[in-house]
């Protein structure tokens, strides 16, 4: 049992390595200055690492408005998909009609036109809406995501249907069900869920490219963006800046990460 | 633990609906003028500069800069279009895809006849071009001088591009360059290799005729996918896998067909090597592409008047002198000197003096297309010929459909 | 009130709940799916060419698109990449996920964090990081096979080694959100039933393949379906990648709708090819279920 765990451990740990390989150099990259980056032989740690590209990137743009946009539509996003996915995941899981079904597949299509393909009529929807250059046209279209559908639908299948008998026999209405004995039991996924969706909020650029034009309302990723210009990409600050973008994701991870760990769904079922 | 997110998550919701109440709040009592723009800051913030200026001697109305990413330009654009909220002035690379859209410039004192490049369409001055950029040559300096082979500085001294070939080799030989040359993945640079073989895209004659299927291009064409064939440039970088710019910045590469807007990128990030603009070489014409941005104003913004006014001012002698030194740009409009930071622009200046007319007259057929556009497809022709999927014949017949395919009202030669 | 009468009633309102409940959702569907997608079907008969171009055509995108033979190669591209990404990657997922789900090995935390960290790049980073590793001349990996006196591998120039770092970019990229969801499912798996699979003797490879995958089935289902949806819609990562090189080897399905939609101008036919590639998947999704 004990060797089993060391090799376990040592996999894990080279995998794990082998797998953080590129964003590491990645981050090392951006203590470089511009001719190091470029040089060849390459190196692999800077040779007079300092922290100019990320000074430059933070005065480069105006981080602090930014940051608070892309934070208030990710987290606002979040809690509504999360209400959202888990509502209609149990619902798709746990209910027998037809209109399920089709609704299912329905769903299920809306992964199959990627935002690109329909950023035309997409804008015109937002516009009509009257939600043109707000923060919420970034969170109201993106907060139907099927992923997080799915993810809720096949979490609640598992959950033995007993439970709900006994406590519709109980008396329980469906809603006092669901927010009382299904949402509890759910927490990992829902942590797991939360993660998804605040790593696709806070990544994502083509709802702000689409719904806003003001700067002052624009987010991290536009940003970005900008530093790719027509012929010249300004690589430092685009290394230092996505460090930067990427350490509250990452932040949230390690959080939530914690929540996954401890739930196992078997403790409902004894007894 | 719970309390923590619980904290964060007030604080971060409390901060952000703070920031944007803020930014609602404050209304603007003068008239401020949107310009929308990208790259600038790139280029080392010459029209923020300008618009400082502006802002800081006037007071009947005020400019703010937006500035986004060059690959969002056109979605921005089209979509405000669409809904008829434009902004009052763009810089930005085209002008055609909005023909619709633009707000002739012609009661003021501007005219075409100030400016080196082309922006009247259906007789009326659309758009003003705000800088100029041309095709050219660096060197890696220190690997010419250690191998002792000379480049051209003058035009006397111009390669033909056998003597190209021969230099290069040298240096590749002699030092530990790995590769004679690197040409950015660009259409534009393309073109500029094959007009200097004497190809045509539209005959001179008619426009209206695609002349780009003879003798001199294919001997064009081939002598490029050669240049790839005997690794005197790496592949990875024709298909534009590896980036142009970057290889050359390696030091490990003797010329760099680019543009002359590497050069701040190159006087500020290039410490390792002697980099130096060189003349380009010639098979039977000297050619450069030109390029750059257009500077102008949308009509129906209801602040027509006002970006008219900014315009003129803009084009003050003073006041675009300014704005080309500060970013290190060819002035596209005629008479004005600038004082550069960075060494070489002579070099570039010398090769639109010499430069054939094809290039210029290629592009005007093109802006005379509006609303349509072969994209890139010399580029795609050539990535497909440097993979092997075609020849020199194939990319000829690929770009030529391509055009046929695209614009009304032309045919072959 | 007699039972029949009560169950009527309760059946009523279970449905009126699951309504309620898919209510958000459903509304979502309208107006953020069926309505631009239906404006896009009609652009799809027209010739638009993103401005002020739009005249009725009926069919003459489709069946240029049928005569198209770039098109072709480009959905034969998509497939092939489709058909080997997903296995490699649902094998790998599951793989690290069973590897990292043993609570009793030290710092798996943390191994999960490194796994993970990956996806919280943005997909056009992930694209221009591998790009340089990747570097055919001036790249990491190739920098190594030197070093050891090894060929160089032509990364961007091959067909084939261009197709792998498009697959590896791809599996790299997603696995870490693959295998948090696999230990989820594993998770749920009751420890009661491995406990007795142990009793009754079994070796860890029959727990494996009587307890764990059975219990997987439904994770599985989700995570083949969207891994199918996701490679199909590659574009941004294998854009800054290969850009669709060396010549189209690389070029997939919404790099060349997205092409010939705005840089040629030609959002009529484009939409054209959008429908079939929606028609191909939604076929493909309704076979599996």
């Amino acid at each position: 049992m004990k060797s089993n765990n060391k090799l376990n451990g040592f996999l894990g740990i080279l995998f794990s390595l082998l797998w953080v390989f590129p964003v590491f150099w990645l981050v090392v990259s951006s203590f470089k200055n511009g001719t190091e980056l470029f040089s060849y032989p390459m190196t692999l740690f800077p040779n007079n690492p300092s922290f100019d590209n990320y000074v430059v990137a933070l005065f480069r743009f105006d981080f602090i408005r930014y940051t608070a946009n892309t934070a208030f539509i990710t987290i606002i996003a979040t809690v509504i998909t999360l209400i959202m996915s888990s509502m209609c995941g149990f619902a798709l899981a746990k209910y027998k009609y037809i209109w399920l079904k089709v609704l299912f597949i329905c769903l299920l299509a809306t992964t199959m036109l990627p935002t690109e393909v329909i950023m035309r009529p997409s804008f015109t929807v937002i516009y009509k809406l009257g939600l043109y250059n707000s923060l919420w046209a970034c969170i109201i279209p993106t907060v139907g995501t099927m992923t997080g559908v799915f993810l809720m639908r096949q979490f609640f299948t598992s959950i033995p249907n007993e439970l709900l008998e006994a406590a519709r026999i109980d008396g329980a209405n469906e809603g006092r069900i669901f927010v009382s004995l299904m949402l509890p039991l759910c927490k990992s996924q829902l942590a797991i869920l939360g993660i998804f969706s605040f790593r696709w909020r806070w990544n994502d650029f083509i709802w702000p490219l689409i719904s806003l034009r003001s700067p002052d309302k624009y987010t991290l990723q536009i940003a970005l963006r900008t530093l790719s210009g027509a012929e010249a990409v300004d690589w430092t600050t685009l290394l230092a800046a996505s460090v930067l973008t990427m350490i509250p994701v990452l932040i949230v991870f390690i959080l939530f990460n914690r929540q996954i760990m401890s739930t196992n769904v078997s403790s409902g079922v004894k007894g | 633990m719970k309390k923590v997110l619980a904290l964060l998550l007030c604080l971060m919701v409390s901060f952000s609906v703070f920031a944007n109440g803020a930014s609602e709040s404050s209304k603007k009592e003068v008239k401020t003028l949107e310009i929308l723009l990208s790259d600038d800051t790139l280029e080392g913030g010459a029209m923020a500069a300008i618009v400082d200026k502006w802002n800081s001697t006037n007071d009947n109305f005020k400019v703010e800069i937006n500035e986004i990413a060059y690959g969002d330009m056109k979605t921005q654009i089209m979509n405000r279009a669409s809904v008829n909220e434009l902004p009052a002035l763009v810089k930005t690379t085209e002008m055609d895809a909005y023909a619709d859209f633009l707000l002739p410039l012609d009661d003021k004192s501007l005219k075409q006849s100030d400016f080196l490049r082309d922006v009247t369409r259906d007789g009326k001055l659309l758009a003003t071009p705000i800088n100029s950029t041309a095709v050219g040559m660096l060197v890696n300096k220190s690997a010419f001088d250690q191998a002792g082979v000379s480049y051209p500085t003058t035009e006397e001294e111009r390669w033909t591009w056998d003597e190209f070939i021969e230099a290069v080799n040298t240096v590749v030989e002699k030092t530990d360059c790995e590769y004679g040359i690197v040409i950015d993945h660009s259409a534009q640079r393309i073109s500029t290799l094959l007009y200097q073989f004497g190809m045509q895209i539209f005959d001179p004659n008619d426009a209206s005729k695609i002349a780009f299927d003879s003798p001199q291009t294919k001997e064009g064409l081939e002598f490029l996918l050669d240049i790839y064939k005997k690794d005197i440039s790496p592949a990875s970088v024709g298909l534009g896998a590896e980036n142009a710019q970057s290889t050359y910045k390696t030091g490990k590469v003797a010329v760099h067909m680019s543009g002359n807007w590497v050069l701040n990128d190159y006087s500020n990030n290039i410490t390792n090597f002697e980099w130096d603009p060189a003349l380009m070489p010639y098979k039977t014409d000297k050619a450069t592409c030109l390029g750059g941005n257009y500077l102008y104003a949308f009509d129906g913004t209801g602040c027509e008047e006002e970006a008219k006014e900014f315009i003129e001012w803009f084009y003050k002698d003073e006041n675009y002198s300014l704005y080309c030194s500060n970013g290190n740009y060819l002035p596209s409009k005629i008479g004005v000197d600038a004082t550069y930071t960075v060494k070489g622009m002579d070099i570039f200046n010398m090769e639109l003096n010499a430069t054939s007319a094809q290039p210029s007259f290629d592009d005007s057929v093109k802006n005379s297309h509006p609303g349509e556009s072969y994209g890139n497809a010399l580029r795609d022709a050539v990535d497909k010929a440097i993979a092997g999927e075609l020849d020199a014949d194939g990319v000829i017949d690929y770009f030529t459909n391509s055009i046929l395919e695209n614009y009304t009202n032309v045919s072959l030669k | 009130m007699n039972i029949s009468v009560r169950k009527k009633n309760n059946l009523d309102t279970k449905q009126k709940w699951a309504l309620f409940f898919c209510a958000p959702n459903i509304l979502f569907f309208l107006i953020f799916f069926v309505i631009p997608a239906t404006l896009g079907i009609s652009y799809s008969f027209t010739n638009y060419n993103g401005l002020s171009r739009m005249d009725f055509v009926g069919l003459v995108n489709y069946v240029k698109l049928f005569k198209d033979l770039e098109f072709y190669k480009v959905l034969f591209n998509t497939i092939k990449f489709t058909l080997v990404s997903v296995p490699l990657g649902y094998f790998t997922a599951l793989f690290l996920a069973l590897l990292l789900n043993n609570e009793k090995i030290k710092g798996n935390s943390l191994m999960r964090i490194l796994i993970y960290w990956p996806t919280l790049l943005s997909t056009i980073m992930v694209g221009l990081t591998w790009r340089w590793i990747f570097g055919e001349n001036f790249g990491i990996l190739n920098y190594i096979l030197q070093s050891f006196d090894l060929e160089k591998i032509k990364w961007a120039t091959d067909s084939n080694a261009a197709f792998i770092t498009t697959i590896i970019a791809f599996v790299w990229a997603n696995c870490g959100t693959n295998m948090l969801i696999f230990i989820g499912g594993l998770k749920q798996i009751p420890q009661s039933l491995h406990e007795a699979a142990k009793i009754d003797g079994a070796t860890a490879l029959q727990d494996f393949i009587h307890v764990t995958l059975p219990g997987l089935s439904a994770v599985s289902f989700m995570i083949v379906i969207l891994s199918i949806i996701t490679a199909f819609k590659s574009f941004a990562m294998v854009l800054t990648l290969t850009g669709g090189g060396p010549g189209s080897a690389t070029t997939y399905m919404i790099q060349y709708i997205y092409q010939t939609g705005f840089d040629k101008m030609q959002v009529g036919y484009s939409s054209a090819a959008s429908m079939v590639m929606f028609a191909i998947l939604l076929i493909v999704s309704v076979i599996q279920t």
